[in-house]
């Protein structure tokens, strides 16, 4: 199967749906000529106009906002904010109107817009630059967040997103732009809220999203090289709607698990998904659920310090290891 | 026919109000629509107007006390001397006002300062005891032991370090029936010597075993080989058994020293050793007097960052050199684990 980066992924599920839907546009920043700063949309304003392909002027709470409206009355929008930062710019619009409009019309409005922008820290970008805010966007009833680990899953899950009556958030991770995975030609969309088992394993479950994902991969690799241990991986692809059930049937198997995702730890979707587990899988736990998720500091421009505030796969495996081996963290 | 004057709600979330002052004393002639009390709500103070012709009386919640919007706080009764009774109160009001009622001071119940409030009475059981009887174990760990009837406190007993996991069930269904009185109470030790070494080279040792074999040895067989040596030096070829206790498992070994280290077999059963290795660095004991037991008993426990090894053994066992000379060279194998390749 051909590979393609995950920009090109991501340009191709866009430049389909917009031909088979002419309901959809694109607006942003930086979006036309320039293709995004990633170069995620080259080319689509070549074939789609400026019509379709709209560059905004740097005014995200009024695109936003235009967005939405488009969406109430008949568009299919997608909205390209440049960095997942500027989200704190469109709340408003976003999570007050957006999200509850569909609610609040008692069903007879709709707003079905995609917001797509991107998470991760270590591209040296600073702390305005640099955050994953997906978890404070999965806090809001209304709204869906998926979390692409790959190409695959970055094509597949925006061609849902697009096709969703709803607002759905899509939160690539900007470092993973030149990664390339197998992509097939032809047309696949992935559903939401099914989880993805990347990797089957029997001591330990490694709940990861996002570029965590290609973290969480590399650690059960090297325990099971190095250290006899089996884990299994899964990527929930999307938090809203979550697949509860793969991760706890894998739980009540292994009796183990660490949460990792790149969001802040404290009040995140590593302590939702392990609160989730301890609810719904107590009597099955050999271990405390671990979660791994980015330091709480605003993130350092520093390299050598930027690179200390996120999980890593020796971080992943040192869990892994004291867990399985049932060394008690917290007691006494 | 007395009227209620009632806590009316002055705001939209309002659950209580204040009443700040009465602006007519008890007995005292009111008119429909005088100003009859000033009430706080979060947001102002607000005078309450009567709704009725008469006389104040029956005030039940005083100045500067609160109280519940649909409260009756006081009548508007036909005469100043009021009702006589106070109106029967709801049901759902009577064990408020049975406790806010005011009590004369004599009768009164201390009231409790908040401290008292606070600690819950369990002056007998307290937490820090609660929590050292409690097993730690994990949740599966404490439902499969449930499901299969395994009793927990067993391993406690056995000195198995906790928290308990799944694993540690199997040591459980492997520990003898009686672990307590499996071991004879003979004579007594009349001979009981001591050793410190440290503890970092044994552990340095097995480490590096770990590393050049790529397998895990067990640190007590590999003990058990090093008192075997300890036993043997220089005597006979015959076979020797030791009996290894750790985590309260017992092990019989056959010439552990003969078979590399860590590589030592397991005996048959039931035959008698010729030497007792207690491995007890994973528990809480420190120092220990057990008495002698049918065969001389050495005893490894930590404390700190050494090693103390202990001999034990009744006089009839080992002459007083034999015993010097077989703790010091387990206490300079476990110092030098080197010397047991030698």
């Amino acid at each position: 199967m051909r590979e393609i980066t995950l920009s090109k992924a991501v340009n191709e599920a866009i430049a389909e749906e917009m031909r088979r839907d002419p309901t959809i546009f694109v607006i942003g920043e930086d979006i036309a000529e320039a293709g995004t700063p990633f170069k995620v949309l080259s080319g689509l304003v070549t074939e789609f106009g400026t019509e379709r392909i709209i560059d905004a002027p740097i005014s995200e709470p009024g695109f936003m906002g235009i967005a939405v409206g488009a969406a109430m009355t008949g568009s299919r929008p997608i909205v390209d904010l440049m960095f997942g930062d500027f989200l704190f710019l469109v709340m408003d619009q976003l999570c007050n109107q957006a999200a509850k409009t569909h609610y609040m019309s008692g069903g007879k409005l709709k707003a079905p817009l995609v917001l797509r922008t991107n998470l991760g820290a270590t591209r040296r970008s600073a702390a305005q630059h640099s955050q994953s805010l997906h978890g404070l966007l999965a806090h809001i009833p209304g709204l869906k967040i998926a979390l692409p680990s790959s190409a695959y899953e970055a094509k597949g899950l925006m061609k849902t997103a697009i096709r969703d009556d709803n607002p759905v958030v899509i939160f690539e991770d900007k470092l993973m732009y030149n990664d390339k995975a197998p992509v097939p030609e032809e047309e696949y969309l992935i559903p939401f809220g099914v989880a993805n088992i990347l990797r089957k394993g029997s001591d330990i479950t490694l709940i990861a999203t996002s570029s965590m994902v290609q973290v969480a991969q590399k650690a059960a690799e090297i325990l099971a090289a190095e250290s006899g241990i089996s884990a299994e991986v899964i990527d929930p692809r999307t938090i809203v709607p979550l697949d509860e059930e793969t991760i706890l049937t894998s739980v009540r198997k292994t009796g183990r698990a660490i949460v990792i995702d790149e969001g802040h730890q404290s009040f995140g979707v590593t302590a939702e998904i392990a609160s989730r587990i301890n609810e719904k899988a107590f009597y099955h736990l050999d271990a405390p659920v671990q979660r791994i998720g980015a330091m709480d500091v605003p993130v350092p421009f520093s390299p050598v310090l930027e690179d200390l505030t996120v999980p890593t796969p020796q971080i992943v495996v040192e869990r892994a290891r004291r867990c399985v081996k049932g060394e008690l963290f917290y007691a006494a | 026919m007395p009227r209620e004057v009632i806590m009316p709600a002055l705001g939209m979330a309002q659950t209580t109000g204040l009443i700040v002052a009465w602006l007519k004393k008890p007995g005292e002639a009111v008119k429909k629509g005088d100003a009859l009390m000033e009430v706080e709500t979060d947001k102002a103070v607000m005078e309450v107007e009567a709704q009725a012709d008469g006389f104040l009386t029956d005030v039940r919640v005083a100045a500067g006390d609160a109280a519940p919007v649909g409260d009756v706080v006081a009548l508007i009764s036909d005469s100043p001397a009021g009702s006589g009774a106070a109106p029967a109160p709801r049901p759902a009001d009577a064990a408020r006002a049975q406790s806010d009622a005011p009590v004369p001071a004599a009768q009164a119940e201390p009231r409790p300062t908040p401290a008292e409030r606070r600690a819950p009475k369990l002056a007998a059981e307290p937490e820090a005891d609660a929590i050292g009887r409690r097993i730690l174990a994990s949740p599966k760990a404490r439902r499969l032991a449930a499901e299969q009837g395994l009793d927990l406190s067993r391993l406690v007993a056995a000195g198995a370090p906790q928290p308990f996991h799944v694993s540690d069930l199997e040591t459980l269904r492997a520990l003898p029936a009686a672990l307590a009185v499996s071991a004879p109470q003979t004579a007594q030790a009349s001979r009981h010597l001591t050793a410190r070494v440290r503890g970092d080279a044994f552990q340095g040792f097995c480490e590096w075993m770990r590393a050049e074999t790529g397998a895990s040895p067990d640190a007590t067989s590999v003990m058990a080989g090093m008192a075997a040596a300890a036993l043997r030096r220089g005597a006979s070829d015959e076979p020797l058994i030791v009996a290894a206790e750790a985590f309260g498992q017992r092990r019989l070994y056959a010439d552990p020293d003969r078979l590399g280290l860590g590589r030592a077999k397991t005996a048959e059963p039931g035959q008698a050793p010729a030497l007792i290795l207690r491995d007890l660095r994973g528990t809480g004991v420190a120092a220990l007097r057990m008495g002698a037991e049918a065969a001389p008993a050495l005893s490894v426990t930590r404390d700190g960052p050494d090693m103390l090894v202990t001999l034990e053994c009744a006089p009839g066992q080992l002459q007083p050199e034999a015993a010097v000379d077989l703790i010091s060279e387990f206490a300079g194998q476990l110092a030098e684990p080197l010397r047991h390749l030698l």
